[in-house]
């Protein structure tokens, strides 16, 4: 087994990295004090909360790719082992232990219908019903049993060493986080009882496992909302910085620069870079989707750009930065040092609220036909591929299902977290 | 006066065109060379030398980029690609596409069905939604305005692909009400029409609303709210006589400015209904690699921008008095 690195798995490492510094520098700021105070103020917000690390864990471990002697593989894949690489022929339904479709078979001299087991499905169990609705629910109630009990010890462990640094003295916001996490280790729990037995939500058209290709979803959606805003923030910081601060020709010229990509519509614009670019790049699907978070944050560093141009306007005249030109600062340290911590709110906002626009136009773009590459698993692909399944008779709804619920979950928690920092950093807009 | 404003705000709209120009003939003569696009429409594999030639000869491809040395005088300039295919655009002189129809009469035989959902969709979402926003913001503070805020998160939250697909399955393919897609010309088309307006109008509320609601709630916090409250105007009176009127402004920049981009029609519901129009035509291009076509629809699409931005600046003399052309 050797460890490699992706493209984007190296990108997203930096932005780790590069996050874990700002942190660590910038953690005890007024504003990151607000933001954490907020969190932890209403429980809708922690529940938020809870829910982004959860994938955040998930897309993470889809990070770590290494390669064994015959395959790439990512942590994910491992700890989803035969569910990579398993096919089933065709479509199945969700828990089925047979195809969707029946096939024509020579039996006895006639040809009859019959709808054949699945290879990889229920594999040891007798074929009635019964016996299939009770094993899921020894399952069920096995893998509940364990989530509860790892939920209880949970409980424990915060009530015996955490609970002071919790300052969860809220009776609402214990319940929320002991109710969020239980159900998130339930859900776990759940889906390692059941994915190895059965195709939880069914199989697609050339038969692979949909929970399977739901769940690597969430790296593509998590790599587009983040490396997109990696790629857009020198630009925008930059750039915005020069205008605001040093003025004459220079913001002439940045001003004209962002108003005409602004003028052209956005998907044009994307569809445009990514026609002429893609050209250019080898069919890789990695690849492609690091260069569709190149195309993403060109077309969108404008908005951010204008408002950090505004505020550097402004701070630049407050009295803290006349004096520091008063004695004798120069204009880069200005900048840097002066400037800039006082525009982290904003930029941190726009990121955020970024990233659920983000992974919801990935799935726009995947339809007009600019998006990540088919082979990549995606939401967008996923419910693409379901208007034709919906479209077939009988219809297949289980992929249309799976991708919405993830995705939706992700951008549910990120849009309520983006009012957590609404209301933390800009409390009069709330 | 007003004359001489329009005037000077098509002047300062030059510079971008140019740029929008530039940077179109950048992407698509200089990433990718005339032989590149030669050989997406022949084929990545197999292609010879003389179909590249020939091909770039029936498309008008076959002059070099910005300079040609073997003419005499003007036609220096003019026979080469960028005039031929950059400069053009200005005029509205769009060419014929890569696969070879004239650019300019597909538009005009196609923008109506874009119109005839984009317009009728825009102006029902944007009553619907200010409607709804104005509901929120009279129940403010009441479990009422919670709940409607997190319905247009929930909603928000949902792609609009999503409310599409569904939408085509519940109404045309089990309920049979309407049409799965199609168009046809004339009040005809009014079948076909019903469920694109309308999931497009259900598709906008999340955001819209709650645009509006936040526009709404920073009038309210403002004195003069307080002033008309403390005289003793009961709140439902304050919202439709004051603080409407003060939010005009804003939400016409947003309004007036989308409104030539109709014109466009949605990418999105007239590729997914078949409708006829722009849109589909554009994502057609795009899925078929037809360079030309994409070029034309940016810089289409920015002189509309740019329309619409001039039309903002004019509609606020009329809103608002104390904007002077200065």
């Amino acid at each position: 087994m050797k460890w490699i690195i992706e493209w984007t798995d190296l990108v997203v490492y930096l932005l780790l990295i590069g996050f874990g510094l700002y942190a660590y520098y910038f953690g005890q700021t007024p504003e990151w004090q607000a933001l954490k105070r907020t969190v932890v103020k209403r429980p809708r917000y922690l529940v938020a909360a809870l829910i982004l690390l959860f994938y955040a864990g998930i897309g993470l471990l889809d990070c770590i790719h290494f390669k064994t002697n015959t395959q790439t593989m990512s942590a994910l894949d491992y700890l989803m082992s035969s569910r990579s690489v398993e096919q089933e022929k065709t479509y199945s339904a969700p828990f089925s232990l047979r195809l969707y479709d029946a096939e024509l078979i020579k039996k006895e001299g006639h040809l009859q219908q019959v709808y054949p087991r699945l290879n990889f499905a229920g594999v040891g169990l007798k074929d009635s019903s019964d016996s299939q609705v009770i094993d899921i629910l020894i399952r069920i109630s096995k893998a509940l049993g364990l989530g509860l009990s790892l939920t209880g010890l949970l409980y424990l462990f915060c009530f015996l060493r955490w609970r002071q640094y919790f300052c969860l003295e809220n009776k609402r916001l214990l319940t929320a986080f002991y109710v969020t996490s239980g159900v998130l280790i339930c859900l776990v729990c759940l889906s390692g009882f059941l994915m190895f037995e059965y195709h939880i939500l069914g199989t697609d058209k050339v038969g692979r496992d949909v929970f399977y290709m739901t769940i690597k979803s969430i790296r593509t959606g998590l790599v587009l909302g983040t490396v997109t805003s990696l790629f857009m923030l020198p630009f925008a910081l930059f750039f915005g910085l020069l205008a605001g601060y040093l003025r004459g020709w220079l913001d002439d010229l940045i001003q004209y620069l962002y108003t005409t990509l602004n003028a052209v519509p956005g998907v044009l614009l994307i569809a445009a870079l990514m026609l002429s670019l893609q050209t250019k790049i080898e069919t890789d699907a990695d690849l492609r989707l690091l260069l569709l978070c190149m195309v993403l944050g060109l077309t969108s560093w404008t908005t951010l750009c204008r408002l950090i141009r505004a505020e550097t306007f402004k701070l630049r005249e407050a009295e803290f930065i006349q004096s520091a030109i008063g004695m004798g600062v120069g204009k880069t340290r200005i900048m840097l040092r002066h400037i800039l911590p006082n525009l982290m709110h904003i930029v941190l906002i726009t990121v955020v609220l970024d990233f659920s626009g983000l992974v919801l136009a990935e799935t726009i773009l995947s339809y007009v036909g600019v998006g990540v590459d088919p082979s990549t698993y995606s939401w967008g692909n996923l419910i693409n591929a379901s208007r034709l399944e919906m479209a077939r008779d009988p219809m297949v709804w289980w992929a249309l299902f799976g991708s919405l619920v993830t995705m939706f979950f992700l951008v549910f928690s990120v849009n309520i977290f983006s009012d957590a920092m609404q209301e933390a950093f800009n409390p009069k807009a709330v | 006066m007003i004359a001489r404003y329009i005037f000077r705000r098509i002047w300062q709209a030059i510079p971008i065109l140019i740029g929008v120009n530039l940077l179109t003939f950048f992407l698509f003569f200089l990433i990718n060379s005339p032989d590149d696009i030669a050989r997406i429409h022949l084929g990545q594999k197999y292609v010879t030398r003389e179909q590249i030639n020939d091909w770039k000869i029936s498309h008008g491809y076959n002059v070099p980029l910005v300079y040609n040395a073997e003419k005499q005088g003007i036609e220096k300039i003019t026979q080469t690609i960028f005039f031929k295919k950059s400069v053009k655009l200005f005029f509205f002189d769009f060419g014929p596409s890569d696969a070879g129809r004239d650019i300019i009469q597909s538009i005009k035989e196609r923008y109506l069905p874009s119109l005839q959902v984009a317009l009728p969709a825009f102006l029902l979402a944007l009553s619907a939604n200010i409607l709804f926003a104005f509901c929120l913001i009279l129940f403010k503070g009441s479990r009422l305005d919670l709940v409607g805020a997190l319905v247009c998160l929930f909603l928000m939250s949902i792609s609009t692909l999503f409310f599409m697909i569904v939408g085509q399955f519940l109404v045309a393919k089990i309920l049979r009400w309407l049409p799965i897609s199609g168009y046809e010309d004339g009040w005809q088309a009014m079948r076909f029409l019903i469920l694109p307006i309308c999931i497009s109008v259900f598709a906008s509320i999340g955001a819209q609303t709650r645009w509006y609601r936040a526009l709404f709630l920073e009038e309210m916090s403002q004195d003069y709210v307080r002033t008309a409250i403390a005289k003793g105007l009961s709140p439902f009176e304050v919202l439709l006589k004051h603080v409407l009127r003060n939010a005009c402004i804003p939400i016409l920049t947003g309004v007036v400015s989308v409104l030539p981009l109709l014109f466009m029609g949605s990418l999105l519901m007239e590729s997914f209904f078949s409708i006829p129009g722009l849109g589909s035509y554009t994502i057609d291009a795009i899925r078929e690699q037809d360079f030309a076509i994409v070029r034309a629809m940016v810089f289409l699409g920015t002189e509309l921008y740019i329309l619409g931005l001039l039309l903002t600046d004019i509609s606020y003399v009329f809103v608002d008095k104390r904007i002077r052309l200065s």
